[in-house]
């Protein structure tokens, strides 16, 4: 089975440090839309692991960022595509959970959930955390993509970068074209 | 009771080939529901049918009815009987119409809480030479004729007029008359070889008795006759039959004694293409063809006639040379019209097509090709399947230009089965176009049955979606002819049914009330005017041809009803979603969700929700409704999700994990309260547990079988 398991804000969409609040907020990088399409025609699975404290900070609630996922799932939709799971951890950093990232619980529930093997994976995000979760939860193949959060992450955390072997591309199209669609 | 068979023949002129079966089918039923309805008993019924005559056998049918008993009610026993205990006047007229003097012999019941006068009479069983009449000509009269005739100056019709009438039951003849004759125990045989009249003293002597007059009267050892006799010949000469199952049914109406011999024609002929021979031969002739084991046809026939062989050999011979000197005639036309076409440019026969009408307010074959253009070019641009890729627009725009030329060349005049195939033949020879666009030619045709196969290449595919839904919308919007009953000129039902077929085999993914909407658009800008109300009444129309095909394929039909009761955007989702039924069905939990959203939709059939269409959180009180809440948004996300899939059981899986939640919300919360904001607040919850059911099916449909 293959698997490509994503973080949303950063790089699905494009990142804001106010949050997330609601679905107008949510805008698209259409190149990753795309990516997806082209994830989906090679036959990958594609889930979204994604962090979203807002919820647990009282931002927004659970009915707005549905909202938000729908508009995210209709636009899948207007491309003739689709993604295969998603899970979010709606705590706060002071609730301790086991989900939020860099721990790899939401790996796990993906695992779980959706009968998946996360070995075969490969994990793609826009900060360190996210690919310290995948790696935590068995995922080897770690990519990091510059958009969203990515050229800060890159310049703070270069050291670690390099020992966990991630590697750095322009955005998730590009991380598509250069690792599958060349390898296969 | 005795026991007797009945034999019953009805002789006829030669009656037209297809009217056989149904008429010997109808005669059957009626016979048996009439005998029924008459409680007499008969051990099975046989039927006969040639072209001459019609029969029927009811073995061991007993000479007389069953006895009976008739309940009989009369008047209540306080008003029967004064206050000495003597019958009153009522009870003496009820007593006399039941045959009884003594007003003791009746029983008292208890109807409703009072007594009151009964008696159970039997009723001795008619004898069945009295009552045969009327059943026979009841069953005649109800049986199934489509165009009946009348002849001389009578006032009654039937297929064909009636020469004789044969009845015996046991020995005797039924005193019967129908039709202006009288029934005798004389039947005829064969019309040349037979002249005298046969009387027939037992209904088992009727078969051997005819056989001896050249007639085999039972239609299905006529038919394994001539099979075999076919099949002999084809040995002889190495030869397969290639039209054996389409024509046999119809050569054994035809005949009474079949005789099967074989003929020639010039192996000049076999330059025509062998489809326009199997219908020269076939269509006028009821010719068997044969063909070599590579499939190419062999310069031979087989005819089938009424006269044995043996009766005059050189008969045989001047059978043959007349049956070969008609086929010559009939195959030097089709190799005339076949050079004549060739010589001709395929692609320039789209002019003739603009004075060929299609039909009368829709234009012409020409209007309609450009039509199919256009639709074809939509279906590229808006279907998703895994096969469309291969497809060159370009090519299907082709195939879709030159889809009717062949309607206006002379071999498709001469012989109209021949569309599509010579289309196919003549776009081949000609160089510039493609071989896939020659092949779509034909293959957008199919299915021509409902057990045709459907059409192989992805251009077909396209093409043969395009051509019927312009020709539905046309027919239906454009012309206003509806099909009804049984009449469907234009075989609506049948393209709706093979766009289905084809969408569902080959995946093909379309908003199907898009289509039709764009081709309404076409027909609009034509300047028919079509109310709006047809984009439903196609739609419809054309789903409810799926009823009848989940039908053919063991659907239960109130798993098609609970799915068609939802929002369907294209036939694959319609079929997605009875898969997730099917596949619930099996689930012993489905019983709850069909109580779930029968229970919430009378609920909301009662009580109308004002314009709120989110939940209000504020406002919830009670610890089961927030939880039933939470729960709906923690499934929510999934949800979408999974309806973007199309992945519809996974989907009444989800609000399946809702169900101990709504009992207890159930169980515990009143919702029709005082409060207008928290009675419509928890009428909102409701809804969108049903919406989410309704989403994927109406399982309250299932409801009444479970």
């Amino acid at each position: 089975m293959k698997v490509a398991i994503l973080d949303r804000d950063g790089v699905i969409n494009l990142d804001s440090d106010d949050y997330i609040k609601s679905p107008d907020e949510w805008v698209p990088i259409e190149s990753s839309i795309k990516a997806i399409k082209l994830l989906k025609e090679k036959n990958f699975k594609v889930y979204i692991a994604t962090n979203q404290s807002g919820v647990g900070r009282g931002l927004y609630t659970k009915e707005i960022l549905n909202n938000i996922h729908n508009k995210f799932f209709n636009i899948l939709d207007e491309y003739s595509t689709c993604i295969d799971g998603l899970v979010y951890c709606p705590h706060t950093p002071l609730d301790d959970c086991s989900c939020r990232k860099p721990k790899p619980g939401l790996f796990y529930q993906i695992r779980d959930k959706y009968n998946v093997n996360l070995e075969s994976a490969f994990s793609v995000g826009d900060s360190l955390r996210d690919l310290e979760a995948a790696k935590s939860s068995g995922i080897d193949k770690l990519y990091l993509v510059r958009t969203g959060k990515g050229i800060r992450e890159i310049a703070k955390h270069q050291n670690k970068i390099e020992d966990l072997k991630i590697e750095v591309f322009d955005d998730l199209l590009d991380v598509i074209n250069q690792k599958i669609i060349k390898l296969l | 009771m005795q026991k007797e068979d009945l034999l019953f023949e009805i002789g006829t002129e030669e009656l037209p080939t297809h009217s056989l079966q149904p008429l010997t089918i109808s005669l059957v039923n009626n016979i048996t529901s009439e005998l029924n309805i008459n409680k007499l008993e008969f051990s099975e019924i046989k039927s006969f049918v040639t072209p001459r005559r019609l029969a029927v056998i009811v073995k061991d049918l007993s000479d007389k009815q069953q006895d009976y008993e008739v309940n009989l009610f009369g008047p209540k026993v306080k008003v029967a009987f004064d206050n000495d205990n003597n019958p009153t006047k009522a009870a003496l007229g009820f007593a006399k119409k039941c045959g009884l003097e003594d007003v003791s012999l009746l029983d008292k019941l208890d109807i409703n809480g009072e007594l009151t006068l009964a008696y159970s009479k039997k009723i001795e069983g008619k004898k069945t030479q009295e009552l045969l009449p009327e059943i026979f000509k009841k069953s005649i009269e109800k049986s199934t004729i489509k165009k009946p005739m009348r002849w001389s100056d009578h006032s009654y019709s039937f297929v064909r007029p009636i020469h004789w009438l044969l009845m015996i039951y046991g020995k005797d003849i039924v005193d019967f008359e129908i039709f202006g004759n009288k029934s005798s125990n004389l039947t005829y045989g064969h019309r040349f070889l037979s002249s005298d009249s046969i009387q027939i003293n037992n209904a088992s002597d009727y078969e051997s008795s005819l056989q001896n007059a050249y007639v085999i009267a039972d239609y299905e050892k006529r038919k394994d006759r001539i099979k075999s006799q076919v099949l002999d010949i084809a040995r002889e000469e190495k030869a397969k039959v290639t039209n054996l199952d389409e024509l046999i049914d119809e050569v054994t109406c035809l005949t009474e004694w079949p005789c099967s011999i074989l003929g020639k024609f010039s192996e000049d002929f076999l330059e025509v293409p062998k489809e326009c021979l199997q219908s020269a031969m076939q269509g006028h002739q009821k010719y068997f063809c044969l063909e070599d084991a590579n499939g190419n046809f062999l310069p031979r026939f087989i005819t089938v006639s009424n006269i044995p062989n043996k009766v005059d050999p050189s008969g045989v011979s001047r059978i043959i040379s007349g049956n070969e000197r008609v086929l010559s005639a009939r195959l030097d036309d089709a190799r005339f019209f076949f050079s004549s076409d060739k010589k001709k440019d395929f692609t320039k026969f789209s002019e003739k097509l603009k004075k060929i009408v299609f039909q009368n307010k829709l234009g012409t074959l020409f209007d309609k090709t450009e039509r199919v253009v256009r639709i074809s070019e939509y279906l590229f641009n808006n279907t998703k399947s895994e096969r469309n890729n291969n497809i060159s627009l370009n090519n299907l725009l082709l195939a879709a230009k030159y889809s009717k030329n062949d309607l206006a060349t002379e071999m498709v005049y001469e012989f109209p089965e021949l569309q599509g195939i010579m289309g196919s033949y003549y776009a081949r020879l000609d160089n510039s176009i493609p071989n896939d666009v020659a092949f779509a030619l034909s293959d957008y045709y199919k299915p021509v049955s409902s057990e045709d196969r459907l059409p192989e290449s992805d251009i077909g595919m396209l093409l043969a979606i395009a051509d019927r839904i312009d020709t539905i919308v046309g027919i239906y919007a454009g012309a206003n002819l509806t099909p009804t009953g049984d009449k469907d000129p234009y075989g609506l039902r049948r393209a709706a049914l093979a766009i289905i077929k084809i969408s569902l085999a080959n995946n093909l993914y379309f908003d199907l009330n898009k289509l039709i909407s764009f081709v309404i658009g076409l027909y609009k800008a034509a300047g028919l005017e079509i109310d709006k109300s047809y984009n439903d009444k196609i739609y419809f129309f054309i789903l409810d041809r799926l009823k009848t095909y989940y039908q053919e394929n063991n659907v239960e039909t109130s798993v098609f009803r609970a799915v068609y009761n939802t929002e369907n955007i294209s036939i694959i989702d319609f079929n997605k979603k009875v898969d997730a039924v099917c596949k619930l069905v099996e689930n012993p939990l489905i019983k709850d969700l069909a109580l779930i959203n029968k229970r919430i939709g009378n609920i909301l059939q009662k009580n109308d929700i004002a314009k709120i269409t989110e939940i209000d959180g504020s406002i919830l009180d009670s610890t089961y409704e927030k939880d039933l809440v939470d729960n709906i948004v923690n499934i929510e996300d999934e949800f979408n999700l999974q309806y973007n899939n199309k992945n519809y059981y996974a989907m009444l899986e989800l609000v399946l994990h809702l169900k101990t939640k709504i009992d207890s919300f159930f169980d515990n919360v009143m919702i029709l309260v005082e409060d207008n904001c928290v009675r419509n607040n928890r009428l909102v919850i409701l809804a969108k547990i049903r919406n989410m059911i309704m989403t994927v099916a109406d399982l309250s449909e299932l409801y009444q079988k479970i």
